[in-house]
């Protein structure tokens, strides 16, 4: 903990309160202690003696989306990530982690283990569940919403690069994040496809390692160094275009956690700096070169309505929120309505909806609310986590498909009318 | 100190989860966004007049000091309980109980957020002007016990001016209904206007009916800069010469136009002395006309620089101007106080004056930007509370700029309040006789002076 650092962004704070009424948990409970406010001169609390790391303390930092909500708000430049990141580490240091999450985080943390026990998932997720667990729940996911584990972990159907018909306009390195591997090789094929009709030599490096995220954001230091360090030599070791990523939360790690780690260890930050500068989400990428697609010429009747979620990981962590938009307006056979606010988070937060999940419950269905009363029967986002927490928590009856912009994108580009739209 | 006993009690009044008398919740209702802290002993979020009644009787039986808070925005230590007890914070019982569309009223309760309100009314047409700069989170309750202000107060003026009456719950836990749903309403006494402002000390407020308006249709911003800060000044007054009645009028100086365009670059002149924003809402049909005269009107008054808004988005590219000031110069230095003064709109250039004559005095840095329009100035006192040295100038300068606002016929405090801030001169404007009223008024409505104690003014 860099506590010279963290006090002087804590003394920035001159609680004039505008961050509070933003932010969802805040929204929710309506304490000062749920405030960005409150958390903020907690802290201040603690480094002044006032305090120490106690349970209500540990809660009070923990009950925090890391949504970056109240950054956007805050007149005096108070960057509240930074300041509970660093937290978080002291706590991690006095409280350890609980097994379920030393569990997760140790399998995140390597890959080779990973590989090996999706495919004991697989069998657990696909057939145990859907044969007998069905009611059984996670967090407030019912285990039947849960996403299926691929049939085969999705860079495995890859053997080196994948080259575009014709003569390459340039080169990429594709991250595809643990997500997509293992769940939603629906969205890597779509990421594929549309990346090589616009004419792109994509090479999928096989020896990637999960981004990390879900560790460093939980204050764990040490662990995560070993992925942090990896990913970053790879996507770095040759000249490429870019580094796209399909998922806001490895691009986040890329652009902002990864630096943000290695300066509190006191590492050298220079090659991180290096992916951070070439770093895209897929989406970012895709909507600067979107007139050089063959999308279809308008005139489709009884368009589908579709909407977009701002995951936080690119709306504020990565300030990314007209691309997607650019995207799906280009598409002739939907129609593109915006949601309620849009950028409020989906109450997941990683590990947030397990350790409050009366809070995040609430938030979700606020969400979900607005998502329903714009009547589109799809709602697409860029977060694999944000999918899960809102397809896992839509009723049945809802009927409304939750997807990723790209995988509009790509049907889109088969030419095909509204009424084949099938997902 | 309050027995085991009495917290229970306290606690079995209010519930779980809404009683906190643990160090770590207790330090976080300790402030507002004052400088002054002040640790309460117990904290209680009631959700009905029922509780807070019950809770008032423990209260007024026990003794105990009583501090009322809202989203603690407050920027005088209205908030803060100097005095240790109880806080009672209406951020849970946030409900619209009614928004009668046909009698343009809307009853409330104390913890609804401004903002959150403006939208609701929005949705219906409908409108409620008022809008303090922490309109984003502050409560109704906090409001009305402020009488608070802002931009559009030139206008539509203040919270008091929509207010009809009042649900109070007295010291001794009787609950008190003052006012009514009209806007003509001469019966008695003017209780409600009594309370309105009152910063908590006379009463907890409980539920208040307020007026409201037709949502105008359309709104046009305007942006003139002058070379010459007195020409801006001017301008100000002649506004209301040729016959229009804005909704805003704001001035930044030369400080505050710099350390925006150091943090935002938007594009502001920064040769400018003084920059105008001028805001009128109504029809279309009326707003273009006025836009157009207004531009001229400034030319001829010596602007150089004039961007007038044609959309939406326009206008809030103007006011992001005005918004960022409190962003830019929080970069700029770590502690910034927000002074308050108000002054007749023909002494405004001569306070700015003034003001530059006090930073200069005391070595300060206080830009300042107003509420032309109603003469309510702003001069950001821009400082480090670490530094006690420089501290003790800020203080003598305070007391100073609020000084020379009421011998320029102004006030001490527009739209802040006196709280804990301006409580020690508060008698130098109003006097011996009306301090000897206010004091006694006190005592009529708090016997124990346990609400809000040693804000506004002591009892000894």
């Amino acid at each position: 903990m860099d506590t010279q650092e963290t006090k002087n962004m804590v003394d920035r704070c001159n609680k004039c309160g505008l961050c509070i009424s933003a932010c969802p948990t805040y929204q929710q409970i309506l304490t000062e202690g749920a405030s960005p406010r409150g958390r903020v001169q907690q802290v201040k609390n603690y480094l002044e003696g006032n305090v120490d790391l106690s349970k209500r303390f540990k809660e009070i930092i923990l009950s925090c989306l890391l949504c970056e909500t109240c950054i956007v708000n805050c007149p005096s430049g108070v960057r509240h990530d930074e300041i509970f990141t660093d937290l978080r580490g002291e706590l991690v240091k006095k409280y350890g982690l609980s097994w379920k999450k030393r569990l997760i985080y140790t399998l995140l943390t390597n890959e080779k283990f990973l590989h090996s026990t999706t495919v004991f998932a697989k069998l657990g997720r696909n057939w145990l569940v859907e044969t007998f667990a069905k009611g059984m729940r996670v967090g407030n996911i019912p285990m039947g919403k849960l996403p299926m584990v691929n049939p085969k972990p999705f860079r495995d159907q890859f053997d080196g690069v994948i080259r575009p018909d014709g003569e390459p306009k340039g080169r990429v390195f594709y991250f595809t994040g643990c997500f997509t591997n293992y769940f939603a090789g629906g969205v890597g094929q779509a990421v594929v496809n549309v990346l090589k009709k616009l004419g792109l030599e994509i090479e999928i490096p096989s020896e990637q390692d999960c981004c990390g995220i879900a560790v460093i954001l939980s204050g764990e230091e040490d662990l995560p160094l070993k992925n942090v360090e990896k990913n970053i030599s790879m996507l770095t070791r040759a000249e490429v275009d870019a580094v796209l990523v399909d998922c806001a939360t490895c691009g986040a790690a890329f652009k902002k956690e990864y630096i943000a780690l290695l300066k509190r260890k006191g590492m050298d930050t220079r090659q991180a700096e290096v992916l951070k500068k070439r770093t895209f989400d897929v989406m970012e990428y895709v909507a600067a070169r979107i007139d050089d697609l063959p999308l279809p010429k308008n005139g489709f009747k009884d368009k589908i309505r579709i909407t977009y979620h701002d995951p936080c990981h690119l709306v504020r962590a990565q300030g990314v929120s007209e691309a997607p938009r650019k995207i799906l307006k280009a598409l002739p056979q939907f129609e593109y309505v915006e949601m309620e606010e849009a950028n409020a988070c989906c109450g997941g937060g990683g590990s947030f909806q397990f350790d409050f999940p009366g809070v995040s419950k609430k938030i979700t269905e606020k969400k979900i609310k607005n998502i329903r009363e714009t009547g589109a029967s799809v709602v697409v986002t860029g977060c694999p986590g944000c999918r899960v927490t809102i397809g896992g928590n839509m009723e049945d009856q809802d009927r409304i498909s939750v997807l990723h912009p790209l995988q509009l994108l790509d049907w889109a580009l088969s030419g095909k009318g509204p009424e084949e739209f099938h997902p | 100190m309050l027995s085991q006993a009495v917290k229970d009690e306290l606690k079995a009044i209010v519930g779980e989860g809404k009683y906190f008398d643990n160090k770590e919740d207790l330090l976080m209702y300790s402030y507002d966004a004052f400088m002054v802290k002040g640790m309460p002993e117990v904290v209680l979020l009631p959700v009905s007049t029922e509780e807070v009644t019950k809770v008032m009787k423990v209260a007024s039986r026990e003794t105990i000091p009583v501090t009322a808070r809202g989203a603690g925005t407050n920027l005088t230590g209205g908030s803060v309980p100097v005095k240790g007890g109880i806080v009672l914070a209406f951020t849970k019982m946030n409900k619209i109980l009614k928004i009668d569309k046909e009698n343009r009223i809307a009853v409330l309760q104390p913890g609804v957020i401004n903002m959150e309100f403006q939208k609701e009314l929005a949705k219906q047409g409908l409108y409620y002007p008022p809008d303090p700069g922490s309109m984003a989170a502050t409560t109704m309750g906090g409001n009305v016990a402020e009488n608070a202000g802002g931009p559009r107060a030139v206008k539509y003026g203040v919270t008091k001016d929509y207010l009809l009456g009042l649900e109070v719950v007295l010291a001794s836990g009787e609950v008190l209904r003052t006012g009514g749903k009209t806007i003509k309403n001469v019966t008695g006494y003017n209780l409600t206007q009594l309370f309105c402002g009152s910063e908590g000390t006379l009463g907890i407020i409980t539920e208040m009916t307020l007026r409201m308006i037709p949502l105008p249709e359309t709104k046009r911003t305007l942006q003139a800069a002058y070379k010459n800060l007195g020409d801006a000044g001017k301008t100000v007054t002649k506004v209301f010469e040729i016959g229009i009645l804005p909704v805003a009028l704001e001035i930044l100086d030369k400080v505050f136009i710099n350390i925006i365009e150091d943090y935002t670059h938007v594009g502001l002149p920064r040769e400018a002395e003084a920059l105008l924003l001028i805001e009128v809402d109504g029809p279309e049909t009326t707003v273009v006309p006025q836009a157009e005269r207004l531009t001229k009107l400034c030319q001829e008054m010596g602007a150089h620089e004039i961007k007038v808004a044609k959309t939406a988005k326009e206008n809030d590219e103007i006011w992001r101007a005005r918004r960022s000031a409190y962003g830019a110069e929080a970069r700029l230095k770590p502690t910034a106080i927000a002074e308050d003064c108000t002054v007749p709109v023909g002494n405004l250039i001569a306070m700015f004056h003034e003001v530059a004559k006090i930073a200069e005095k005391y070595k300060l840095l206080i830009p300042v930007v107003a509420h032309a329009g109603d003469g309510n100035l702003h001069p950001q006192i821009l400082t480090d509370s670490r530094d006690k040295e420089e501290m003790k100038r800020v203080e003598k300068a305070i007391d100073e700029i609020s000084i020379k606002a009421v011998e320029l016929g102004g006030t001490l405090t527009g739209e802040h309040g006196i709280g804990i801030a301006k409580r020690e001169i508060l008698p130098f404007e109003l006097g011996e006789t009306a301090m000897e009223i206010t004091r006694n008024i006190k005592r009529v409505f708090d016997p124990l002076n346990i609400l809000n104690p040693d804000k506004v003014v002591r009892i000894a």
